[in-house]
């Protein structure tokens, strides 16, 4: 589920680095406050644990097919939301540096989607109140829901966020449609793997489950990192919103057009100008990508300046150059190797 | 993700390839995290159409794995494991829009199958310049360039302690699984059965073990924080890299170089 750098546009990988950097900021805030030095190496180790656990295959009764361990609400039902979001982080970051597995830019993306939802989300409001007073079946459901929800709220996740993006041109429905039911199953899978081992802790050691549950290690929950989380979503979105627009000219000039297009406008200019401009950018947000078929006759002019290449001679000059370029870079790799081999 | 031997060989090689000497290796770890975004920056927010524009953009990770020495074979065959999963979303794009993009004599070309390519070339550059990140900077290299840029020690503590710990972890749950399927009759998956004890074993194994280190630091003087050497020092060669290269994308991206050339070259013809 981890999203690539490739399939996001620069604004929602802003705005979404923006969301995760609040919440890593706001939780690395608190761990620090209640620091327990313990917890640190403690936080390194079950990190690597479940990145390790990761790839051990769990075989699914009455199919050939194997599911796999997810690890944010063993995490977060070990160490509590913050040291957990933490952990997730990191664990995040290893994966998109060392194993290209989500991108840089997505980054942002895979941990809200991966680490959020688990840790501010899934557990406090599902797993803990299920966990009140711990019982064998009370953990099973706690777990299974809590892991289940985590999932299909991070496909959601991923569904938005590739939709917003405009790269991909699957229609939202139809994506969400393929998405949904498929993490529904991974995320059933999941959500047994998490309370078999949770059980298996509770009965080997009680107070690990309960220690955490009780909010001991880190105190109660509050309510900061998901506001945190929204308030700074929100304050990007517009930002981002606007650097969208201006790398992609022919949508800032189609939009300033409609805006400025418009009479009444121009004359009162100032703030009403810029709103109109926005709220144009908003609309084009959707249709970002290519434009099916045009309605009017702007969007025609857009068209075809957006895709000045229907044109065999334009196209030519294209390919050749491009193909020449990507020549003249490997040619020029192989050249740099050959010196160094040759003073070596 | 990858099986658990993989794995460990693709972080034990990295690993290996950051302990190189080359110049690039030698830059100061901030710059080349910087140089890095701006490169991502600049793929992702190409047009989809233009293809061409893209190729320039290669010059980048082609000239970073000549001057850093890093082996080509090893870095393409990580890009091709993550490749089926843009793939998986990026092949809807010829279905869902069919508009003819290109002309190329009689063959038409819809503006899906640009988009899906494009968006292919976008996935190996971004993935390459991340490999190229941590093969020349290492997880140290690059956990200094954040302490630089201020992100919370705790959390640059945990980066460095789970990177420690990964190798160690992946060697014992091969042992986990090996042990496992030595006794078990059938398969080379876990049984439902032995979800809960053969995980929960491995996680109390693990907790205890984070005890032993936490006393093991602690004798050595640990006080919650750990500390790297930051004798890096910013030389006029790295700040002309950082601004060289940053020039060089943004001239990437505005100007079409490669259209230019071809149609310089193809000028003749048309």
């Amino acid at each position: 589920m981890h999203m690539a750098d490739a399939l996001i546009s620069p604004a929602v990988g802003r705005t979404m680095w923006a969301v995760a950097a609040g919440a890593l900021v706001c939780s690395a805030y608190k761990v620090r406050q209640e620091l327990d030095e313990k917890k640190v190496p403690m936080m390194g180790v079950l990190g690597a644990f479940v990145f390790a656990a990761q790839m051990i295959n769990f075989t699914i009764p009455g199919t050939g097919s194997s599911g796999h361990l997810g690890g944010g609400l063993i995490l977060a039902a070990l160490l509590g939301p913050y040291a957990a979001f933490l952990t997730m982080v990191s664990i995040l970051t290893v994966q998109a540096l060392f194993f290209a597995d989500g991108g840089l830019l997505a980054l942002g993306c895979n941990i809200v989607n991966l680490g959020w939802m688990s840790c501010f989300i899934a557990y406090p409001l599902i797993y803990k109140p299920f966990m009140r007073q711990p019982s064998q079946r009370k953990i099973f459901w706690g777990a299974m829901i809590a892991a289940v929800s985590a999932l299909q709220l991070g496909s959601l996740g991923v569904v938005l966020e590739t939709w917003i993006s405009g790269v991909s041109q699957l229609p939202p429905g139809l994506f969400a449609l393929l998405m949904q039911p498929i993490h529904l199953a991974i995320g059933i899978v999941e959500g047994l793997i998490t309370a078999a081992v949770i059980s298996f802790v509770w009965k080997a050691r009680p107070e690990i489950v309960e220690r955490t549950v009780s909010g001991e290690p880190y105190g109660p929950i509050s309510l900061r990192p998901v506001l945190t989380g929204l308030l700074i979503a929100a304050l990007v979105i517009g930002g981002g919103l606007s650097w969208f627009a201006s790398t992609h000219p022919d949508g800032l000039e189609w939009s300033i057009f409609h805006a400025s297009g418009q009479e009444e406008l121009e004359t009162e200019g100032g703030i009403y100008q810029t709103l109109a401009r926005w709220q144009e950018k908003i609309a084009f947000l959707p249709d970002y990508g290519f434009r099916q078929s045009p309605k009017a006759d702007e969007s025609v002019q857009v068209e075809t300046a957006a895709w000045p290449s229907v044109n065999g001679g334009t196209t030519v000059s294209g390919l050749v150059g491009g193909a020449l370029t990507l020549m003249m870079a490997v040619i020029l790799g192989l050249g740099i190797q050959w010196c160094k081999r040759r003073s070596a | 993700m990858q099986g658990l031997e993989s794995a460990w060989h693709s972080l034990h090689t990295i690993d290996e390839l950051a302990f190189k000497k080359s110049i690039i290796h030698q830059l100061p770890s901030v710059i080349k995290l910087g140089v890095t975004l701006v490169f991502l920056v600049s793929v992702v927010t190409f047009p989809a159409e233009d293809i061409a524009g893209l190729m320039m953009m290669w010059v980048y990770p082609v000239l970073m794995i000549s001057l850093a020495d890093l082996p080509w074979l090893f870095l393409l065959r990580q890009m091709m494991v993550m490749a089926p999963f843009a793939l998986m979303i990026a092949i809807w794009n010829p279905w869902m829009n069919q508009e003819p993009g290109l002309i190329l004599g009689s063959l038409m070309v819809t503006q899906g199958w640009i988009s899906f390519a494009s968006i292919m070339l976008k996935f190996g550059l971004t993935v390459l310049s991340g490999l190229i990140l941590i093969a020349t900077t290492g997880m140290e290299g690059v956990c200094t360039a954040l302490l630089r840029l201020k992100v919370p020690q705790v959390f640059v503590t945990q980066l460095l302690l789970l990177h420690r710990y990964i190798m160690v972890l992946m060697d014992e749950a091969g042992r986990v699984v090996r042990a496992y399927q030595l006794r078990a009759i059938s398969g080379e998956g876990i049984q439902y059965r032995a979800w809960g004890s053969l995980l929960g074993q491995f996680l109390l194994r693990t907790m205890d073990r984070a005890d032993r280190v936490y006393l093991a630091m602690r004798l050595r003087g640990f006080d919650g924080e750990i500390r790297l050497l930051r004798a890096e020092r910013f030389s006029s060669a790295s700040v002309l890299f950082l601004v060289g290269w940053c020039v060089f994308f943004l001239l990437a991206r505005f100007c079409n170089i490669p259209y230019l050339l071809g149609e310089w070259l193809t000028g003749g013809w048309r």
